[in-house]
């Protein structure tokens, strides 16, 4: 009998996330958090060697594996890095046992809407848990509580609302262009159905929604004119929040697109997503370069530094063939498990330095050795 | 028949766009708020319609979540925190009204013109509809760049959503609506709560108990600058 790991892994942090709604205890909650992330790895782990059907909501294939089995292990390695960050908040009173309860529940639920809008393979169903992601960020950044990070958090929602009503209005449109080859009801939204058929679908319409979907997955990603938010919510949030919106949420963003970037691409009457792509990474890499030149905080300069990334990485998936797209997913693996990790050394720095001020951080080399 | 419940699909979409119109010249916040509960009625029936005409009754859940949420409890939620915020007699309108419309009637003649090109082999049901459903979208977006409050703001943002439920209960036999419709409600829930947050500490928070521990979080920053 085959053992199929989708349903494990999706379960375990629904079931993770509340039980650590009701846990009072702080230490004894982030073991768990660290258990239940380290329990999603073996899951996700388990994919590679067995790979299930793709059925009418959910799909693994060899895109959107490397995605998930990177989503996990970065949570995994967040949480274990977030159970010291947070106890030293806890003394510095920056959060309260309240707080952190609500955080670890919704560390698990984040992870969740991550893995199940990576493995979804209905485009609904993708969009939703794209949604739920955000809300939890939302919460999560704001969740110090302290003016700025209140001004972060309303920003990247409101920003971030528009982005994913946006993607709505593009999936309804993939539906429409859908409908008349797929016929009503649930076909028309399933990916791997959508894939097959998409060479006879109207290309005008499509077009219309790749730009829509473009614009609003767009925004997660932080492309150029759409990034607003991403400097801030990764400055005032918890810094093991900044280590996995900028190591994965970014990424889940971009891999919506990529989908509808295939689909696109399948349809030889539709425009190129190609080269729109390539010139919002190019957009966003300048953009993002200058903005790095003289910025004085340290997490907000890793924030655009992610950017600059997702540029690059934009760039080389709309460029497109074989080996442009090797080199986004290496990049994109890479970029995940560097960025995680600076944020992981920012964050003991700003704490053993009680400052996110570059001018400020002097002298690690003396007093923390291995940070320095 | 079908050209009898043609016309009242289009009748219902048509008065959404001039909701979207009417919000966007409301200066005052009560009278912004009575106009999207008005609209959020409208919304309302327009599903309840479409979930008739296509036999459809799950739509009949979403109607109900457009009429019981967003016009009633929504309106009624924001009214009380305008009240309890004192901001009733806010008047913040970024741009002037006039050109507000213009930019307004520019929209909707460009989504016409975008859809009704595009989609030329779809059902005309359908495509006027998606043609309405991008007016009202871009509407709430105009209307979320020219204000500067958080409340106005919300209420654009609500009034693009009822676009995005239009357009998703116009496309005949799409899945999922239902779902997408209750994960809007909690999305703007949260909104919601977000602003009472918000306005709450810009207002009142040097006399909250809370401003000790922003003073705390404030000596931390100094010392961060």
């Amino acid at each position: 009998m085959a053992f199929n790991g989708i349903p494990f892994l999706l379960a375990v942090p629904v079931m993770a996330a509340a039980v650590l709604s009701v846990l009072p205890d702080y230490r004894l909650s982030a073991s768990l958090n660290i258990g239940a992330a380290f329990m999603s790895l073996a899951a996700a782990l388990s994919l590679l060697i067995d790979k299930p059907a793709p059925g009418p909501y959910i799909l693994v294939d060899d895109l959107n594996i490397v995605f998930v089995i990177l989503t996990t292990l970065v949570g995994f390695t967040t949480s274990v890095f977030s159970a010291s960050y947070i106890a030293h908040e806890l003394e510095t009173g920056r959060l309260t046992p309240v707080h952190l309860r609500f955080y670890h529940a919704m560390y698990q639920v984040l992870l969740f809407s991550m893995i199940l809008a990576l493995t979804a393979n209905n485009i609904g169903l993708m969009w939703v848990a794209i949604e739920i992601a955000t809300l939890t960020t939302v919460i999560m950044v704001g969740i110090y509580r302290t003016e700025e990070a209140i001004e972060a958090a309303w920003k990247y929602f409101i920003l971030g609302s528009v982005g994913i009503a946006l993607a709505l209005f593009g999936t309804i449109l993939v539906y429409m262009a859908a409908r008349p080859v797929v016929g009503e009801g649930h076909g028309g939204m399933v990916w791997t159905i959508l894939i097959q058929r998409v060479s006879l679908f109207d290309p005008a319409l499509l077009n219309l929604a790749f730009v829509f979907l473009l614009l609003g997955y767009g925004t997660k990603v932080g492309l150029a004119p759409l990034h607003a938010w991403l400097p801030d919510a990764h400055a005032e949030g918890p810094t093991p929040i900044s280590a996995v919106l900028s190591g994965l949420l970014l990424n889940v963003a971009l891999y919506a697109v990529l989908r509808f970037k295939l689909l696109l691409a399948a349809n030889p009457g539709a425009i190129a997503p190609g080269p729109l792509m390539a010139a919002m990474g190019l957009v966003s890499l300048i953009f993002a370069s200058f903005m790095l030149y003289r910025r004085s905080d340290i997490k907000r300069m890793f924030g655009y530094s992610s950017i600059e990334h997702m540029g690059i990485i934009v760039f080389a998936f709309g460029m497109g063939g074989p080996l442009a797209n090797f080199a986004g997913l290496l990049h994109m693996t890479m970029h995940s498990l560097t960025k995680s990790a600076i944020f992981f050394t920012v964050g003991h720095i700003s704490q053993v330095k009680a400052t996110q001020k570059i001018a400020n951080i002097r002298g690690l080399t003396e007093t923390h050795p291995a940070l320095g | 028949m079908h050209g009898l419940s043609f016309d009242i699909a289009h009748l219902f979409a048509g008065s959404l766009v001039l909701m979207s119109f009417m919000l966007l010249y409301q200066d005052r916040l009560y009278a912004l708020l009575n106009v999207f509960a008005f609209q959020a009625g409208v919304l309302a029936l327009s599903v309840t319609w479409q979930a008739y005409v296509q036999g459809a009754p799950h739509l009949y859940i979403t109607a109900m979540i457009a009429l019981v949420f967003k016009a009633i409890i929504i309106p009624v939620v924001l009214h009380r925190i305008i009240v309890r915020l004192g901001i009733h007699r806010e008047v913040e309108t970024v741009i002037g009204i006039g050109p507000t419309m213009l930019a307004g009637m520019a929209l909707v003649a460009l989504s016409m013109v975008v859809m009704l090109r595009v989609t030329a082999d779809a059902d005309s049901l359908a495509r006027e509809d998606l043609a309405f459903a991008l007016s009202v979208v871009l509407l709430g977006l105009l209307m979320m760049v020219t204000r500067g409050n958080a409340v106005s703001m919300v209420v654009g943002f609500m009034s693009l959503e009822n676009g995005l439920i239009l357009a998703a209960t116009g496309a005949k036999g799409m899945p999922l609506v239902v779902e997408i419709s209750v994960a809007f409600s909690v999305l703007i829930a949260f909104i919601v709560i977000g602003i009472f947050l918000f306005r709450i500490r810009e207002r009142f928070d040097t006399v909250d108990l809370q401003a000790l521990d922003r003073l705390r979080g404030d000596q931390f920053r100094e010392e961060a600058r």
